[in-house]
């Protein structure tokens, strides 16, 4: 919460019913993890994701950064050597979507509607995130969509079990117990990612 | 004595029984009761004879957890539990009740997605019809024990009972409480008709004052006398035993017919048989002590050729005059020399007469008997002998009391169940066709006569014979053989034969047949050290109402 204060909004850039992209507006070193819940709270329906992918490069993709820096210095050095240079860069995060709020309550549903372009993305609350992943129907979202490997999907289990402090382990058998019912036919896929949701 | 769920019916059918998926965390064991709604506000009663692992997908079980203590394989296992695999119970139904409190055999089944529940006392009670009548308390189904199973008593003893299992299960100590409910039964009817009467062949003195016993506390329990000194009477064929009498059996007193059941031990050959009833046609109610004498007497000689013997004729001689071989002959008299050594055996003519008439007048007054063998029990031939003797002559005092009283329009006697051990040994192929025992097996309840059979071997007894035990309670069996004996025949034989099969060793039994609407998995009660006389037995509880036998806290009678 304070690095994304401390850093200037992330924001729908293109957006969708099941996925939306989001920016910042330079580059960024601490963005929403893998697997965190964010929430857009603006449009009709506050809408919920999962991030899957985070990227960060030049703003125009045909002028290349250079590998500015001096032998021992770190990225930190540089950049404070060249603040123009984030300015030149964007970090960019890709969210799937995961479920919607209606009447204040949250759903693992598909939203009716996608989030507004330009609206800015903000981590979920323990409270929200609590009240979505509860029992794992959100993991049917994240399994249909194509951008969700699965290490995204144990990132986003590990990321909702964290949030439930001494109920974790509980969270995790059941939310697992859901990835079972929705891979069994896929074993080895569900020992992979269960182990990566510890 | 809570109904509550366990899961849910996922499929099945009438003759393989109905599959029932576990809900998360619930259990099950075999024998457990269980019942389903099915349409029409019936409930199906149902008892589990199968418990079994399942797999969703072939997944999980191709491709198990890994095993290992990190938590990463631990998650893996426990979420895969009730998921990717999980426990089904296979219930074999087996009655229907009614909305209207009727019950019937089951011909339908639950639909898809019912809840099966575990059964309540009161559904039990219900399927099992004793709630007006007199019922012996076998124990607590399998997994349920705060629940007693109850079993119409009139009806146990209707027809003949076998008790099976093999040494050491706990056969005696079960017998001992079907008895001492039975008499503690008997005790309470009004008239000498209406009750119930065991005439028990006690090989190791277990029924009479004392029980030996092997369970915890002191070394013995009170048995039949001991809880019911005044309607129970034992006797005897032991000298040195003390009792209420003894036996005595003289040599005049045994017949080729009580001999013959002693074939099945091999003291007799068929051809020593049919060698004795030569010899009893001969010499008369003498013959016995005659062909045992070591030279033929000038009776004998004259018996056979005549005014004019042959001189130093032998045996050998008598016996080829009868047409006997001699080897035949050899057979005949060293198995008859065996007999009169048994020290109940006496020359000529004992007291067996009076003795046998005592025993029928108090049975025939709602007396339960016991004839006890004291050292005499580790020899079979005593007690087989001793057993076929008082059994043909009793039930023949049965047959004639109930044919009188059919032709007087009176009452008849009452009725009477004979207790045999090592009951093969009566019953096997080669000798039932003749023994009383196969006899009173076969003829039901004709003459108000029926068996009460212990064993251990099952697969030994006629099976014709062991198609008419009415109800059966197995004990732990090991042999393939004994099992299939017991429930051949049977319907869902399968599921029972596997229930036999998983039995403990002591303290578990399974009961079917006539006495219950359905087959019954039980834990028998304790032998408790203060037991009270009638503990197995439940009242009515219109009778206990109304005061006509008010049952004590633990027990009928103190």
């Amino acid at each position: 919460m304070t690095v994304l204060e401390e850093a200037p909004p992330l924001r729908i850039v293109a957006a969708s019913l099941r996925a939306f992209d989001c920016s910042y507006s330079r580059y960024v070193e601490d963005p929403p993890p893998l697997g965190a819940l964010v929430a857009v709270r603006e449009g009709q329906f506050p809408v919920f994701g999962v991030v899957v992918n985070v990227e960060s490069g030049p703003e125009d993709p045909t002028r290349p950064l250079q590998p500015l820096g001096e032998p021992g210095q770190s990225a930190a050095d540089v950049m404070r050597a060249h603040p123009h240079i984030r300015q030149l860069l964007r970090t960019r995060v890709r969210v799937v979507a995961c479920g919607y709020a209606a009447d204040g309550m949250p759903r693992p549903l598909l939203p009716p509607l996608p989030p507004p372009l330009l609206a800015c993305v903000e981590p979920a609350t323990v409270e929200e995130i609590r009240m979505l992943t509860a029992g794992g129907r959100f993991l049917s979202l994240l399994l249909a969509a194509p951008e969700c490997d699965d290490a995204v999907i144990g990132a986003a289990i590990r990321a909702a079990g964290a949030t439930f402090g001494e109920d974790g382990r509980t969270f995790l058998v059941e939310a697992g117990k859901e990835l079972a019912r929705l891979l069994r036919a896929e074993p080895a896929r569900l020992t992979t990612i269960l182990r990566m949701a510890v | 004595m809570t109904s509550d769920t366990i899961g849910v019916v996922v499929g099945g059918s009438l003759t393989d029984g109905i599959q029932v998926r576990l809900h998360p965390g619930a259990t099950a064991v075999l024998g457990e009761y269980v019942t389903a709604p099915a349409d029409g506000g019936t409930t199906i009663l149902g008892m589990i004879t199968n418990v079994v692992l399942k797999a969703a997908e072939s997944g999980p079980a191709n491709w198990p957890p890994p095993l290992g203590d990190d938590a990463a394989a631990a998650l893996v296992r426990e979420v895969l539990l009730d998921t990717g695999v999980y426990t089904a119970v296979e219930v074999t139904p087996y009655l229907e009740l009614h909305p209207d409190g009727s019950s019937a055999r089951a011909r339908r089944l639950p639909r898809h997605f019912a809840p099966a529940q575990r059964a309540d006392q009161a559904t039990v009670d219900r399927a099992f019809a004793v709630g007006d009548r007199a019922a012996v308390e076998v124990g607590s189904p399998l997994g349920m024990d705060d629940m007693r199973l109850a079993v119409d008593i009139e009806k146990l003893f209707e027809r003949s009972v076998g008790v099976f299992g093999k040494s050491g299960t706990g056969k005696s100590v079960l017998t001992l409480q079907l008895l001492d409910a039975m008499v503690a039964y008997s005790r309470g009817c009004s008239s000498a008709s209406d009750r119930i009467v065991a005439l028990v062949f006690d090989m190791h003195d277990d029924y009479g004052h004392y029980m030996k016993f092997q369970g915890e506390g002191t070394g013995r329990r009170r048995s039949l006398k001991g809880l019911h000194p005044d309607h129970v009477e034992v006797y005897t064929v032991d000298p040195t035993r003390k009792a209420d009498g003894r036996i005595v059996i003289g040599t005049e007193d045994i017949e080729v017919d009580d001999i013959e059941i002693l074939r099945s031990v091999g003291d007799f050959t068929e051809l020593a048989i049919e060698a004795a009833r030569i010899a009893a046609d001969r010499f008369g109610r003498h013959w016995i002590d005659l062909i045992l004498e070591d030279e033929p007497s000038p009776a004998v000689l004259k018996s056979v050729w005549g005014a004019e013997p042959p001189e130093d004729a032998t045996w050998s001689h008598v016996a080829q005059r009868l047409g006997i071989h001699a080897g035949t002959f050899g057979n005949l008299r060293r198995g008859l020399r065996s007999i009169v050594r048994r020290p109940f055996v006496e020359k000529g003519s004992g007291q067996f007469k009076g003795i046998l008439d005592e025993v029928v007048r108090r049975l025939l007054a709602g007396t339960t008997v016991v004839i006890q063998f004291g050292r005499e029990g580790r020899n079979l031939d005593s007690y087989m002998l001793v057993a076929n003797m008082l059994s043909r002559r009793i039930w023949e005092a049965y047959r004639e009391a109930v044919e009188q009283a059919a032709g007087n329009d009176a009452a008849a006697p009452n009725r009477l169940v004979i207790v045999i051990e090592e009951a093969h040994k009566f019953l096997d192929r080669a000798v039932s066709g003749q023994s009383i025992f196969g006899q009173i097996a076969r003829e039901l309840r004709k003459y108000n006569v029926t068996l009460f059979v212990i064993d251990q071997r099952p697969s030994q007894i006629d099976p014709e014979v062991l198609s008419q035990i009415g109800t059966k309670i197995a004990l732990q069996l090991d042999s393939e053989a004994d099992v299939e004996a017991l429930v051949g025949g049977v319907v869902g034989r399968a599921s029972l034969r596997q229930i036999i099969a998983t039995l403990e060793s002591q303290q578990q039994a399974l009961i079917f047949g006539h006495a219950v609407p359905m087959p019954i998995v039980v834990r028998p009660m304790d032998l408790a050290s203060d037991r009270r006389p009638g503990e197995n037995l439940r009242l009515p509880p219109l009778r206990e109402r109304l005061g006509l036998a008010e049952k004590p806290a633990g027990g009928l009678y103190g």
